[in-house]
């Protein structure tokens, strides 16, 4: 499957390499997790005013461990860098320490979004060789033995900065009631955010207040295939509670094409935005946002689909409860 | 046109259009990420050109990525959409 976030790929390879654990069901939170419309109307998957304190928070509750952030934004660069430096030396066994650096810098592994500066969330470890880490990225598979000094300069970008660190020697495997309670958390039955915002931003570029800047339109969609990627985090869900209810490999296909189908209908908005921009033809944003309408059918019917799921997996849980 | 005038017109959109700085690596086989470094957003640029210049008509509503891998599967999609019209 594909991965769709950095921060929630991090934490989920100790939940995978742990048997009897699930990590599917933390990527509930992933499909509809936040994203921001800046001031001047850019739609953004990281900006100041997003946080990751609902995914460590969830984080602990299904899998008992304990996110710490030991990155303080009140902090100067060089300090928490000091900080990053004490936790490495001094990593136990089942420490893991996550980073934010700016991929860009590091263009020896490969940078599928190819933005300047990439914001990312990477795993490090010591070396038995103080000049070099080794460093992790679950999100994108890579990983490799880098300089540290080259890590470090990633790091110090100033416009990327966080960082967490937790000992995964406390991993529990979530209770049903937890993820009952996540679920409903997550699942959104009435709302698309994401196919919401891009609406409000398209109709800003065409009759708002940045209808002067149609041009800039492509700019303010430019992060929609970082975001567009999460909705793979539907097939997470599918397949956790399909798997539990012994449901045939078919069903799961016809879902993971209306998954695919999804993601590839952001690819058609951009590209018809794109257009729009270029040759001013208003026709094309008739077609935009009758591309939008499908898209929240086609969520909504996803969703739908996903409640219904969680409905019969949760009624066998609690048959099996029963029976105990 | 012919395959040969495709991959020529999409060298030259890559060129002048995208002014990409990777062309060395241009051929059949480059792949448009990994190779020719194109993201998602320069690789949709690249299309936008073909369908504007070129007249040729995308149906923008089956863009897959398999079509975009390499220079060769796109001159491919190309030849496809021509035979369509």
């Amino acid at each position: 499957m594909i991965k769709v976030h950095c921060f929630v790929s991090c934490v989920c390879e100790v939940i995978k390499k742990t048997k009897g654990v699930d990590h599917r069901p933390y990527y509930f939170g992933v499909w509809d997790a936040d994203f921001d419309v800046l001031d001047n109307g850019v739609l953004s998957y990281h900006s100041d005013r997003i946080d990751h304190h609902f995914f460590q928070t969830w984080y602990e509750m299904l899998y008992g461990i304990k996110l710490y952030k030991w990155y303080d934004e009140e902090q100067s660069k060089q300090e928490n860098i000091n900080k990053l430096l004490r936790l490495l030396e001094n990593e136990s066994p089942h420490q893991h320490v996550m980073v934010m650096l700016d991929l860009s810098m590091l263009p020896e592994r490969e940078n599928k979004f190819h933005q300047r500066p990439f914001p990312h969330y990477v795993m490090l470890e010591s070396t038995e060789n103080e000049a070099e880490w080794f460093m992790y990225d679950p999100d994108f598979r890579w990983e490799g033995i880098l300089p540290k000094e080259r890590i470090l300069d990633a790091i110090q970008e100033p416009t990327v900065g966080g960082g967490y660190y937790f000992d995964s020697e406390t991993i529990i495997a979530p209770t049903t009631e937890t993820v009952e309670a996540y679920f409903n958390t997550c699942i959104k039955l009435h709302s698309n955010p994401m196919t919401e915002a891009i609406t409000e931003i398209i109709k800003e570029y065409i009759v708002g207040k940045e209808k002067e800047s149609m041009s800039k339109l492509p700019t303010a969609l430019k992060q929609l295939p970082v975001l567009a990627i999460r909705k793979y985090a539907y097939e997470h869900a599918f397949a956790f509670f399909w798997e539990a209810l012994g449901r045939d490999e078919e069903g799961f296909e016809t879902w993971c094409d209306e998954i695919e189908r999804l993601v590839n209908g952001y690819t058609t908005i951009q590209y018809r935005a794109m257009k729009l921009a270029m040759t001013q033809d208003l026709l094309l944003a008739e077609a935009i946002f009758v591309k939008l309408e499908e898209q929240n059918l086609l969520e909504f019917k996803i969703k739908q689909g996903l409640q219904e799921c969680f409905q019969a997996w949760l009624t066998l849980q609690h048959k099996k409860e029963v029976l105990l | 046109m012919t395959r040969q005038q495709l991959m020529k017109s999409i060298y030259d959109i890559m060129e002048n259009s995208l002014e990409l700085q990777t062309l060395s690596s241009f051929n059949e086989d480059a792949r448009l990420n990994e190779d020719l470094y194109m993201d998602s957003i320069m690789i949709l640029q690249l299309i936008l050109h073909l369908e504007l210049d070129l007249g040729i008509s995308i149906p923008d509503d089956i863009l897959v990525p398999k079509d975009f891998k390499t220079v060769g599967t796109l001159a491919s999609f190309l030849e496809k959409q021509q035979k369509v019209e």
